[in-house]
């Protein structure tokens, strides 16, 4: 178990269990169904000092979200335009914890988002196989009331879709004996005169006059609206099914006493693409303790599909412009 | 500074590189290769399991799967201090050892991720009686002698630390398995390959790690990663669950084979 949870009696255990196994009728403490979630609110834009940020708060569960670009070099398939995650747990959210444990919970939540939520960032680019924003996302948990990584995954997206890219300009200068010098990025050059960035530039002769080129360079163009992503509708969501010990009921949105008693679930991260209109799964991770049948497996995964549709739909209807 | 000019001993050269191997292996053909020459797609490697390896542990365990060896000792269950806990715990550590993987690690630098470890233990205590066990805890110990990739080591790790659990003679529900299973996009097709190797995995569009108890047909956990349609994801897992039960087969095999080493069962009463 990766998070603190509220101890539980054992007769408070079985009440919860009991109530969320019946056949008929199962219930929960806020009535709601078993497949009820909690409302969610979405801010986005929460930090105007970030590229992008948001604030996300189901039921007693409050994240923050933000996102820092940095410039870095790389090409294309080394990979080094990868995002970064990291997941800071409060010691408010838990204030009957150590330090020491949030701090292994913080690295565990940080490690499942950095393996099924980065991958599908595309890369934001600067200069193609050169120079790309690499995005630094970070997460702070601020209070907990159960369902800690559902919504964690969904201020990460929010903060994505809100996230700006600014323009890029490029500059480079070309100058043939003091001819037709545009911007300079080091500086004006004097006409014939090479002594001093001799080592920084590329000398090219032609027709037995040297044309001297600058080293590219970029500049940030704040000037005009910014864009977003592409490719923002298509970030991963979780469902989170929980399961209910020894019987075949699942539900969504869990507050934290029910985790404590039915510490048993199975995530499910998914993925559309504007292409084709199928969704796809890019992460299953079960935590708990208990086992699942395996005959259960292909109906649970298909109800989380069915559960990501929709929640897909209600996110991409309120991006912000 | 001095040492560098110590006329007394013979310095050391200043840049050293690491020798260069022919590969004696067939080369890959053009582009990323999912054609397997050695095996069929839906064939594992050969597992050597072995119980019993290290005397002083209650129970061990010693597995060769693929490129993945691994020595698995476990102690207990033993006392455990102080507050009461109702059900006995489980602590599990992976250690690498530096030369297992490449590059070579740090000799005393921790060694994976916490990750694995949680994983692990994720994936084997559904396995264990623990309610048996109140007050007490189990230590699994975990050295991974050569690994090739982090889930190889994981499922390979489930059914040498199941395989010591039993020889400690700690009381189990079942036998937990590991399989591993990737999705490989070919020229024209997608292709499931079971027990991939690490260049397999590397160009996969996703893969699988299954840990199950076969003979009880439940999962006990799953870990995706990549990208797939849900039927894709739902086939491997129907893939990973019938593999596992041939390392189940394996398993059962070497644990009878090391209790009558020890002079337990099978000799007639």
């Amino acid at each position: 178990m990766s998070l603190p949870l509220p101890t539980l009696s054992p007769s408070e255990i079985s009440y919860i269990q009991t109530s969320l196994s019946d056949p008929i009728h199962p219930t929960r403490s806020d009535s709601r169904s078993l497949l009820d979630t909690r409302p969610i609110e979405v801010s986005y834009g929460v930090f105007p000092h970030a590229n992008g940020s948001s604030r996300i708060k189901i039921g007693g569960t409050e994240v923050v979200a933000g996102i820092k670009l940095e410039v870095v070099d790389s090409s294309e398939s080394s990979k080094g335009w990868k995002g970064k995650v990291e997941v800071d747990i409060t010691p408010q959210a838990f204030p009957a914890s150590q330090p020491s444990n949030l701090s292994s919970s913080s690295a565990y939540l940080s490690s499942i988002l950095q393996s099924h939520f980065i991958p599908s960032i595309p890369p934001l680019v600067i200069i193609p196989n050169q120079k790309y924003f690499q995005p630094q996302l970070h997460l702070t948990l601020i209070s907990s009331d159960g369902n800690v990584l559902s919504a964690l995954v969904l201020g990460a997206r929010s903060a994505f879709a809100d996230l700006k890219l600014p323009k890029i300009k490029i500059i480079s200068w070309v100058g043939e004996n003091g001819e037709n010098e545009v911007e300079g990025a080091e500086g004006v050059i004097g006409k014939g005169d090479l002594s001093g960035i001799k080592a920084a530039i590329k000398s090219k002769s032609k027709k037995g006059r040297n044309i001297t080129k600058g080293g590219e360079d970029w500049d940030l163009d704040l000037s005009e609206d910014l864009d977003h992503i592409d490719g923002r509708e298509e970030l991963p969501v979780l469902v989170t099914l929980n399961l209910v010990p020894n019987s075949p009921n699942i539900f969504l949105d869990a507050t934290s006493q029910e985790e404590s008693a039915c510490p048993s679930k199975l995530h499910l991260f998914f993925t559309t693409s504007s292409t084709e209109k199928s969704l796809k799964v890019c992460g299953i991770r079960f935590e708990g303790g208990q086992s699942i049948d395996n005959s259960r497996i292909k109906g649970l995964i298909e109800e989380g599909a069915r559960i990501a549709g929709e929640l897909i739909s209600g996110l991409n209807g309120n991006l912000p412009q | 500074m001095a040492t560098a000019f110590d006329r007394r001993r013979i310095p050391a050269p200043e840049v050293s590189i690491p020798p260069v191997y022919d590969d004696a292996e067939l080369e890959p053909e053009a582009g990323p290769s999912t054609k397997r020459v050695d095996r069929a797609n839906d064939e594992a490697r050969p597992i050597f399991l072995k119980t019993g390896l290290i005397s002083q542990a209650n129970g061990s365990g010693y597995i060769e799967s693929g490129g993945v060896k691994i020595a698995c000792s476990v102690y207990g269950p033993r006392p455990k201090a102080p507050p009461y806990t109702p059900q006995g715990t489980l602590n599990l550590e992976v250690k690498f050892a530096p030369f297992a993987s490449d590059p070579r690690r740090a000799p005393l630098r921790d060694t994976e991720p916490v990750s694995l470890s949680q994983l692990l233990t994720q994936s084997l205590t559904p396995t264990i009686q623990l309610h048996l066990l109140p007050k007490s805890s189990i230590d699994v110990c975990l050295l991974v002698l050569e690994s090739d990739t982090p889930t190889n080591v994981l499922s390979a790790g489930l059914t040498v630390a199941s395989a010591a659990i039993a020889d400690a003679g700690i009381a189990m529900y079942a036998l937990g398995t590991g399989s591993v299973v990737a999705l490989a996009q070919s020229t024209d097709k997608q292709e499931v390959l079971l027990d991939p190797e690490q260049s397999e995995e590397g160009g996969a569009e996703g893969k699988v790690l299954l840990g199950s108890m076969p003979a009880l047909g439940k999962i006990t956990n799953i870990l995706l990663e990549g990208s797939v349609d849900v039927e894709q994801a739902v086939e491997m897992i129907e893939r990973a669950i019938s593999a596992s039960r041939d390392t189940h087969t394996v398993l059962a095999q070497s644990l009878i084979e090391g209790a009558q080493e020890r002079g337990i069962g099978g000799e007639a009463e």
